[in-house]
């Protein structure tokens, strides 16, 4: 067994040494199309890996929302369940019923003394406007209490100027995202005009800016203190819209989702079905660019055909007398199995360390994404995973075996007199 | 030496179908051909070109088969035999050695004469580097076992081709012009080598030749006609 292996391996080495240019020009396809794959492993994962790090640093991980799970059945219409024949008409949603969790304080202890939460959080969400002088702009403002809040989203972390401790002593105080204070062109203690759903307007002291790196939240976003936005909102004192809730690690989120859920009949939803629509954007937009460098792998294994062949055909003397001295088929086919092999695990060990290095020096790159990037930042973030390595070898191999298959099927087809005579 | 038939044509024929534009072409190249060659024994096929010396020597050597009749081979019919039954056979039982001398390029004397040894695995690596250098040595060739085919004289290259055809310690050697393309001197060397093979191992050995002079150094000769058994000559 290893005797016919070492045989095979000694004949498809001379045939590939023979043809050392183009060999090499395989090679160098084969190790193009594994370098890209694995940058591009490394390059789409970096910005899944970078986006759900962002989500995961600014927003909950868990939040309750404001609608019943078991809702209140009410009977719209009825009848006596001996009669079969009259149907029981059910209504599960409350039309007038408003989307919030009250009274709220009870729902923000019960969740806080579950084991794996790190923070709980209450806030009122609502919409405006915001103006200064002449400018405005619509945005998206959270009510919250800040001490709890920054548990949250790294808000005092991400503080550009001012400070969300202002906030908790300035009642009519607002902390602005730095892209929507850039917009409206205002500065720590300018006096904001915000315009609330309620059609009434408030003036606002802003406290502060953040930048967290995430651009429709820099841009849009501004908090406020809970009782303002409870005022907008016209809740009442004991009710906000949701909860939002900081788990000790990701791994459990979806776990106590269920269970907070179940425990206080209000809606849960994790930061994955959140953000759902943005990640799954992503993971399509990577799938297309791994279809394309498939691509890159079939031009590759065309190559490795387009060699083997060449080998086949102008080895076809040698090949006869292969087998008039009795060599198998089998084997005949395997050696030029092989020698594609060869080519794709050749090809394969120099793209994954040209990968390697290339990925590494990309994320190395000081590039900064422009203002209109989703999340922004100084580098491009990469991944590098032993998995990927892995999967672009077997990827290569496979190609390879596959390109060599025709020629080394037309190398065992040949039969010997029809070479020998001519 | 027994007089044992290891080879035996049975009313055999070979026609080859061409197409030549729309229309197929059959010609006969063997129309119908009988003998046997004994264990043993060294013959000499001879016959003018054309006339299908080396059709037959394939079809005893199963690398090709007959329209009709039977190639019987050490007692097998070769057409009853699967592919790989027959590789082992011609591995086993059977050395070749052709007009050309059909080296390996790649591989030097040495590797070339080892490879029918490693083909299917009848020998390990040292053995079949051992016996090949032996072969070598007994062929004269013991200061060329590292060169590559090109870089040796056609003479040189047709002694490796023997050496290999000789490998395996075969039953039956079928060559085909072994001398067709050397001087008179390698030629020589050549017949004298297959007397001293037949003489010595008792091997079979069947040879196609336009010379003369080498068929008169064998045992028996089969003149072919048209495909056809014209004479068949017991030599003393
Ligand atoms: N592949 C082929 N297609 C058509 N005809 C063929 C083919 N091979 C051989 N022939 C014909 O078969 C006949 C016998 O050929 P063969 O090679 O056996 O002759 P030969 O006796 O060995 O000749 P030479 O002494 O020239 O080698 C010839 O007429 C040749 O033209
Ligand atoms: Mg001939």
């Amino acid at each position: 067994m290893l005797d016919k292996l070492r045989f095979i391996l000694s004949i498809a080495s001379r045939h590939l040494m023979g043809k050392k240019r183009q060999t090499a020009l395989v090679v160098a396809g084969v190790a193009v199309g594994s370098m890209v794959m694995i940058l591009t492993f490394g390059l789409a994962e970096g910005i899944i890996a970078e986006i759900e790090n962002k989500i995961i640093d600014i927003s909950p991980l868990i939040t309750v929302k404001g609608e019943r799970v078991r809702a209140r059945q009410r009977l719209l219409l009825g009848s006596s369940p001996s009669s079969p024949n009259h149907y029981k008409i059910v209504s599960r949603i409350i039309p007038d019923e408003k989307k919030e969790v009250k009274p709220y304080t009870e729902v923000v202890s019960l969740v806080g003394s579950l084991p794996g939460i790190d923070a709980v959080s209450p806030f009122v969400a609502t919409r405006g406007v915001l103006r200064y002088s002449t400018l405005s702009r619509p945005c998206f403002v959270k009510g919250v209490i800040p001490q709890r809040e920054a548990l949250i989203g790294k808000l005092r972390q991400n503080a550009v100027a001012g400070s969300l401790d202002e906030l908790s002593y300035t009642k009519n105080g607002i902390l602005l995202g730095d892209g929507l204070a850039k917009k409206i062109d205002v500065h720590y203690h300018d006096l904001v005009r915000f315009t609330g759903e309620n059609g009434k307007a408030y003036n606002l002291t802003v406290v502060g800016t953040f930048a967290s790196g995430f651009g429709a939240v820099d841009d849009n976003d501004a908090f406020v203190n809970l009782r303002l936005a409870q005022t907008i909102n016209g809740l009442a004192e004991n009710a906000v819209s949701a909860i939002g809730i900081h788990t000790a690690s990701p791994a459990i989120v979806n776990r106590l989702a269920s269970e907070i859920s179940r425990l206080t009949g209000y809606k849960t939803e994790t930061w994955e079905q959140a953000n759902e629509n943005l990640l799954s954007l992503f993971r399509r937009n990577n799938d297309i660019t791994f279809f394309l460098v498939i691509f890159v792998f079939v031009v590759a294994g065309f190559g490795i055909a387009n060699v083997l062949i060449t080998i086949v055909l102008q080895k076809q003397r040698d090949i006869a007398v292969l087998k008039s001295m009795g060599v198998g088929t089998g084997t005949l086919e395997m050696t030029f199995l092989a020698e594609g092999i060869i080519l794709g695990i050749a090809g394969a060990a120099i793209g994954c360390i040209a990968g390697h290095y290339l990925t590494s020096l990309i994320s190395a790159l000081p590039i900064s994404y422009g203002p209109s990037a989703v999340v922004r930042g100084n580098h491009i973030v990469t991944v590098q995973k032993p998995a990927y390595y892995i999967v672009t070898t077997l990827f290569a191999v496979f190609v390879s075996a596959i390109s060599g298959y025709a020629p080394a099927g037309r190398a065992a087809r040949l039969k010997p007199v029809d070479v020998l005579r001519a | 030496m027994t007089n044992e038939a290891i080879i035996k044509l049975e009313h055999v024929s070979k026609q080859l179908a061409m197409k030549d534009g729309g229309e197929e072409i059959v010609t006969t190249i063997l129309p119908d051909i009988s003998f046997d060659i004994l264990r043993g024994d060294f013959t000499a096929i001879t016959g003018p070109s054309g006339s299908g010396k080396t059709t037959l020597l394939y079809l005893m050597g199963g690398l090709d088969k007959p329209t009709s009749g039977r190639v019987i081979l050490d007692d097998q019919e070769i057409s009853s035999l699967k592919e790989e039954e027959l590789a082992e056979m011609r591995n086993a039982r059977l050395g070749f050695v052709y007009q050309f001398h059909f080296l390996l390029p790649e591989f030097s004397a040495l590797e070339n004469v080892m490879m029918p040894m490693l083909a299917r695995g009848r020998s390990s690596l040292n053995q079949a580097k051992e016996r090949a250098s032996d072969l070598l040595d007994r062929l004269g060739l013991s200061d060329k076992v590292r060169n590559k085919p090109n870089q040796l004289s056609g003479g040189q290259q047709q002694r490796v081709a023997i050496a290999r055809a000789l490998a395996n310690n075969p039953m039956v050697i079928l060559a085909d012009e072994p001398t067709g393309n050397l001087d008179s001197q390698s030629a020589e060397m050549i017949y004298d080598l297959f007397s001293e093979l037949n003489r010595e191992t008792r091997q079979t050995i069947v040879v196609v030749t336009h010379d003369e002079h080498f068929a008169s150094k064998t045992k028996r000769i089969l003149h072919i006609l048209d495909g056809k058994l014209n004479s068949d000559r017991i030599l003393e």
